[in-house]
């Protein structure tokens, strides 16, 4: 019983040990932990003799075939471990060196990525099967489990996550200095910096809070305080959803044709198009922010001799003031990265300089990153690129912190 | 000025109006009430003396709290309800075309059966009434003189200006009330006022029923006999949408002429 316990513990350490530096390695790639090849294969061959021991120790001891399921599994390990072995080497991917730009990116990302993802999944499944004889089946167990695999949900949303941010801020930290964040852009995107594409960017997040804001809201309050259900609210609500679910560049197109030729391309045709992309979102937000605010205080209100338009103003807008503001500012948040909408309708990659106003063309940081890629594997230029990327995800998590600052202040309880 | 404006609106809008008999401050007249294709209410015909207090009690969904939400149109804001019949507020008919459904929910105050106050402060939500209505009147004095009204001000008056949402149920049911008394209306509704409030509180509300009697005019809706009998000068019975008996309190508990209310009244069903 004793030996049982230590054993299957044994088992679970390293099981845990493969699934951690198999996720390590996954979301900080090559750079300061590797998983050897022949580690690797010597860390599979440890662990299904364990599982052949254990399981054909249960089987004399208590003559029992509980834990056949081990061999099985067991045995798809060693045979794991013998196809990489046998491999050749030309096409061994463990075995190959890295690099980044210097290969095409499907290789890169099945190196990187799907070979450590494999070990943590394997360690992952090893650790809980040798979970299962060191705490025993049952009830427990089931909870146990349930509980470990909705915590690993929660590690796979938030891995990529990390992982952009910590390729982003590792490789673009460096570039970001001073000089960069003020300077002029070159034609050739080497040196210089990036002033005039952060001022466009700001320029277009503030020519779209301005379009979007009483628009959204205005639709928002129709639909959820005027409107009754009717054939007008349903073509109302499929109209905005559909208008969500148009590619971006679609609506760039919209804006090339219907915009560019009364305003030319310029600041205010780019905020223009930008807006009617950000309008579902604020709408959406809007709107459920509104029919959040429960009916009784609107009953209240009107009983007391309030009109309906009293009534939104001093009753319902204010306590649905931090879902429309929060709404409000993740769509700015998505109009401030895209670049297809603003890509025919005035953003340029060289040569406005600072927007002088709403009918100037402009720079902004998304169309200049994707300007940059077309001279990728040129480092000077790469190193532009991620320091962009680094600007850009900045000024969009400055964003959304200012939203989760803004609902804070003007939350109100019901 | 802006009221000046107004009462010259109003002046232009004819009502209807009739002759009242005495003491009497509102006549529900055949009244039929629909939402969608049923009918809640069926010819009611009743009527609320002035500086009394009038009970409606019935078993769930005999549409009393619709009964009361008609006296104030606060059914105009569900889309689906149709009405035919006539209610007369001294002599005039609130739901003719020319009648100002805003201008009747100020005469008429309503306290709902859950608290509701706004989430603001305490003084805010008193005078908020006349915020809306454009009163000419002194804010402190006013919130003093409903909070008193309502029994509220000595348990509030350091803390005015604190979230309304922080007080208790109970407190939050008699700031509702004080609310109400702040547009100085003539009647006042009251949808089962006490149904979510403990024994205390709910003593507290009967106390301040009674008092109000004096100066306003009361409709309440119950679904407590106890409590109908206690406080009210009237009491309707209503029965799937009809009313089935009205008449004097005493005369309605002691000794009712119809089969069905002596029923509910002995508790055989309801």
């Amino acid at each position: 019983m004793k030996l049982k316990k230590i054993l299957s513990g044994w088992i679970f350490i390293i099981s845990l040990i493969f699934a951690v530096l198999g996720f390590v390695s996954f979301a900080f790639d090559f750079h300061f932990i590797k998983i050897n090849f022949w580690t690797g294969i010597a860390g599979l061959l440890i662990l299904s003799g364990s599982y052949y021991f254990t399981s054909i120790y249960y089987y004399f001891k208590y003559k029992s075939w509980k834990f056949i399921y081990l061999i099985i599994f067991a045995t798809i390990l060693i045979a794991t471990a013998a196809i990489f072995i046998m491999l050749p080497d030309k096409i061994n991917l463990w075995k190959q060196p890295l690099g980044l730009f210097d290969e095409p990116i499907g290789a890169v990302i099945l190196k990187k990525f799907v070979l450590n993802q494999m070990i943590a999944i394997l360690g992952v499944i090893s650790a809980s099967i040798a979970f299962a004889p060191y705490y025993g089946f049952g009830k427990r167990f089931g909870q146990r489990s349930a509980y470990i695999l909705v915590y690993g949900c929660i590690v796979f949303t938030i891995l990529p996550l990390i992982l952009i941010i910590y390729q982003i801020v590792s490789n673009g930290m460096m570039g970001v200095t001073w000089s960069f964040l003020t300077g002029d852009i070159t034609y050739d995107g080497v040196g210089g910096g990036i002033g005039p594409a952060i001022v466009g960017t700001l320029g277009l997040i503030a020519v779209v809070t301005i379009i979007v804001l009483p628009l959204g809201v205005g639709t928002a309050v129709y639909l959820a305080e005027y409107s009754e259900r009717g054939p007008i609210v349903r073509v109302i609500r499929t109209a905005v959803n559909i208008l969500q679910g148009t590619p971006s560049i679609v609506h760039g197109l919209f804006g090339f044709t219907v915009f560019v030729p009364i305003f030319g391309p310029s600041l205010l045709t780019a905020g223009l198009t930008l807006a009617i992309l950000t309008l579902p979102i604020v709408i959406r937000s809007s709107e459920e922010a509104l029919i959040a605010v429960p009916d009784e205080i609107r009953d209240a209100s009107l009983a007391l001799g309030g009109t309906k338009w009293q009534t939104i103003k001093k009753v319902v807008l204010p306590p649905a003031l931090p879902g429309i503001i929060t709404g409000t500012v993740l769509g700015l948040g998505r109009a401030a990265g895209e670049t297809a909408p603003i890509l025919f309708t005035g953003a340029v990659f060289f040569g406005a300089g600072y927007p002088d106003g709403l009918f100037s063309k402009f720079h902004a940081l998304p169309y200049h990153l994707w300007s940059l890629f077309g001279y990728m594997g040129y480092k000077p230029v790469e190193q532009n690129a991620w320091s962009t990327a680094l600007v850009l995800i900045l000024i969009v998590l400055g964003i959304n912190v200012t939203a989760i600052i803004l609902r804070e202040k003007f939350r109100q309880r019901f | 000025m802006i009221n000046k404006f107004k009462n010259l609106l109003q002046e232009d809008e004819i009502c209807e109006t009739r002759e009242m008999p005495e003491k009497i401050k509102m006549i529900v007249e055949d009244f039929d009430l629909w939402y969608g294709d049923n009918q809640a209410l069926k010819s009611i015909d009743m009527e609320v003396e002035e500086n009394k207090v009038t009970a409606i009690i019935g078993p769930s969904g005999c549409g009393k709290s619709t009964l009361v939400r008609s006296l104030n149109r606060m059914n105009d804001t569900i889309s689906s309800v149709r009405t035919s019949g006539n209610v007369w507020l001294d002599g005039m008919n609130i739901y003719e075309d020319g009648c100002d459904e805003v201008d009747i929910r100020r005469r008429i105050g309503m306290v709902f059966q859950k608290p509701n106050p706004f989430p603001f402060s305490i003084e805010n939500n008193v005078f908020y009434g006349c915020d809306v209505n454009d009163m000419d009147v002194d804010k402190d004095e006013t919130v003093e003189r409903c909070l008193k009204d309502a029994a509220l001000w000595d348990e509030v008056k350091d803390r005015l200006d604190e979230n309304a949402l922080s007080l208790s149920g109970g407190q939050q049911q008699r700031l509702c009330i004080a609310r109400a008394l702040a547009t100085e209306p003539e009647v006042l509704l009251m949808d089962e006022p006490a149904s979510a409030l403990d024994p205390i509180a709910t003593a507290k509300i009967e106390d301040l029923i009674d008092e109000l009697k004096k100066d306003y005019t009361v409709v309440i809706v119950t679904h407590n006999m106890q409590q109908a009998a206690r406080i009210s000068d009237y009491t309707a019975y209503m029965y799937l949408g009809e009313l089935i008996e009205f008449g004097e309190t005493e005369q309605i508990f002691e000794n009712p002429q119809k089969e069905n209310t002596e029923n509910y009244i002995t508790g055989r069903f309801g």
